[in-house]
């Protein structure tokens, strides 16, 4: 298909061109700037800040007073330099740390984070919670300190980082007995967020392969409950963005993100939308929701084919412009615009509330509307189905009845000359086709038509 | 009930779509300002202590204005 060719040229271009920009900006960029702002905005007496020196990295700021010479009244740090190693839920979350000489937290400033913005509205709130703390203090996140609520890398990424940070430079530098840091729990990779996934895709592949409505519907059922309600951890374009930037999260506290991430795409290039047709948790709710408004006999809204196919674009521009933006600003949250993060971060303005109660009134009324029309990371995963190395397809005796066309919820395939033709970023193999064709002779197989596709 | 026929539901899902581009865009400018904010003042939102501002403004000889722009920072002006 040619225009899935171009599309996939184009977001290429993008992803790229918009990565080397990322980075080329950080080449040039520090972070010296930020902390000079943080520290202006903390110091606003007579104080002198001297630049940042020694061994750990800190600013030292003096009192000045006019009978007497400088006396050290605080020191300040940025928790990266200290403790570059821990991470949020994508990547370090770096801060100002100032802290007076009798081990008092001054205060705790945000200076560059890739955490969701939402979390970010209560970014404050948490913050606060350090101020006048003793360094010598426990900082345990759900004990001394509160988390943000669905945001607990983020929360203990800062607790342990602040922790950290603070006790090193309490005992080097101040020379104050702090004792270790407390909020350093040891790390344990925790193998059920591996087993989990791996079970969930083996799952949905089985349903596929298998053509088994039952276990899509399981696989549908677990990652609405594991992904959805329990983790809050779906494929998203803001993890698309973060790897165009290398932020990574930490493997071991966080092996779901490394699971889901391989495990999409793999079976996106070998199968095509396994994730978007069996697992994806906002994939479930739209199908309940649709399958709710038939019970209650609603009218469905239908579109037809033409102004469909061309409406699924959108979801193309969107993607686009989301991954430009973010590479431009330089921060992965800018792309978190995705309706699914908002309903199950469950923190938006009312914006963001507003749009997914809008997408959940939708798809009560049309099958996957944000699928369809709208879903950055499905349009993504469709560009990579695309050319999958197995595709539904059909064989020589088809006879040009049509029933596939009239059985796929999707609107994936369209009669062109009395032959099904198939645009597979759209196919969420969900097997109705293959299940209803009379003579049995669509099946999923290894891709040998290419030619066959759609627009070619 | 008037049933919508296909090519009025065209129209419609030609107006949904522009309702959603428009959300989406007001969600994504959303998060560029919560991100501009933070790298404003070096934290996650700027603290402005506007009864000095405008202790300051009336010692100029001036009236403070009530502008909007104090609510996008965040600060809570008195009503005077
Ligand atoms: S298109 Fe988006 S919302 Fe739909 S199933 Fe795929 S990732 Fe989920
Ligand atoms: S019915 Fe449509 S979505 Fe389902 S497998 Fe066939 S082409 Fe794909």
């Amino acid at each position: 298909m040619k225009t899935n060719r171009f599309l996939s040229i184009v977001f290429l271009a993008i992803f790229c061109t918009g990565a080397l920009y990322y980075h080329f900006r950080q080449s040039q960029s520090n972070d010296i700037n930020l902390e000079n702002k943080a520290l202006t905005d903390i110091f606003t007496g007579p104080e002198k800040v001297h630049p940042k020196l020694g061994s750990p990295p800190r600013y030292d700021i003096y009192q000045t007073r006019p009978d007497n010479p400088e006396v050290l009244a605080a020191v300040a740090f940025n928790t990266y330099d200290i403790t570059p190693r821990i991470k949020g839920y994508a990547g370090p979350v770096k801060l100002l740390v100032a802290i007076s000489t009798d081990g008092t937290i001054k205060d705790v400033r945000v200076l560059k984070h890739s955490e969701t913005p939402s979390y970010v509205f209560t970014l404050d709130e948490f913050m606060a919670q350090f101020k006048g703390k003793n360094i010598a203090d426990s900082f345990q996140l759900g004990k001394d300190i509160d988390g943000i609520t669905r945001a607990t890398m983020t929360s203990e990424a800062v607790a342990r980082s602040v922790d950290k940070g603070a006790k090193a430079i309490g005992r080097q530098i101040l020379e104050l007995d702090v004792g270790g840091p407390s909020g350093d729990r040891p790390k344990t990779l925790s193998y059920i967020h591996i087993i989990v996934p791996l079970m969930l895709f083996i799952v949905a592949v089985g349903g596929v392969l298998g053509r088994n409505t039952f276990l899509r519907g399981l696989a549908l059922l677990t990652g609405f409950v594991y992904l959805g309600l329990i983790k809050s951890t779906m494929v998203s374009v803001v993890q698309l963005v973060n790897i165009g930037m290398l932020k990574f999260p930490d493997f071991v506290t966080n092996p779901l993100w490394y699971c889901l991430v391989v495990m999409t795409l793999l079976s996106s290039v070998i199968l095509g939308m396994v994730y978007c047709g069996s697992i994806c948790p906002f994939a479930g709710v739209q199908e309940v929701l649709f399958h709710l408004g038939r019970k209650l006999k609603w009218e469905e809204l239908k579109f037809s084919h033409k102004v469909a196919g061309q409406a699924r674009y959108v979801k193309f521009g969107i993607l686009f412009v989301v991954l430009a933006a973010s590479f431009i600003i330089g921060n992965s949250s800018a792309a978190n615009v995705e309706v699914f993060l908002i309903l199950f971060a469950a923190h938006a303005s009312q914006a963001g509330w507003a749009f997914v109660v809008f997408i959940l009134t939708l798809s009560v009324f049309h099958f996957r509307f944000w699928c369809k029309f709208l879903c950055p990371i499905g349009a993504f995963n469709g560009l990579l189905a695309d050319k999958s190395i197995y595709k539904i397809q059909f064989g020589p005796e088809c006879g040009g009845c049509g029933v596939c066309d009239k059985v796929c919820p999707v609107g994936a395939i369209q009669m062109v000359d009395d032959k099904p033709l198939i645009d597979y970023p759209e196919c969420t193999l969900c097997n109705k086709c293959v299940e209803k064709c009379p003579k049995e002779i669509l099946f999923l197989t290894r891709n040998r038509q290419q030619g066959l596709t759609k627009h070619d | 009930m008037i049933k919508p026929t296909i090519k009025s539901s065209d129209k419609i899902l030609a107006v949904l779509l522009l309702l959603s581009v428009l959300m989406v865009g007001q969600i994504m400018n959303e998060n560029i300002n919560s991100i501009r904010l933070a790298a404003l003042s070096g934290s996650a939102k700027p603290k402005v202590d506007v009864d000095k501002v405008k202790a300051k403004l009336r010692q100029a000889g001036l009236t403070p204005y009530e502008a909007k722009y104090w609510k996008i920072i965040d600060a809570r002006p008195q009503k005077d």
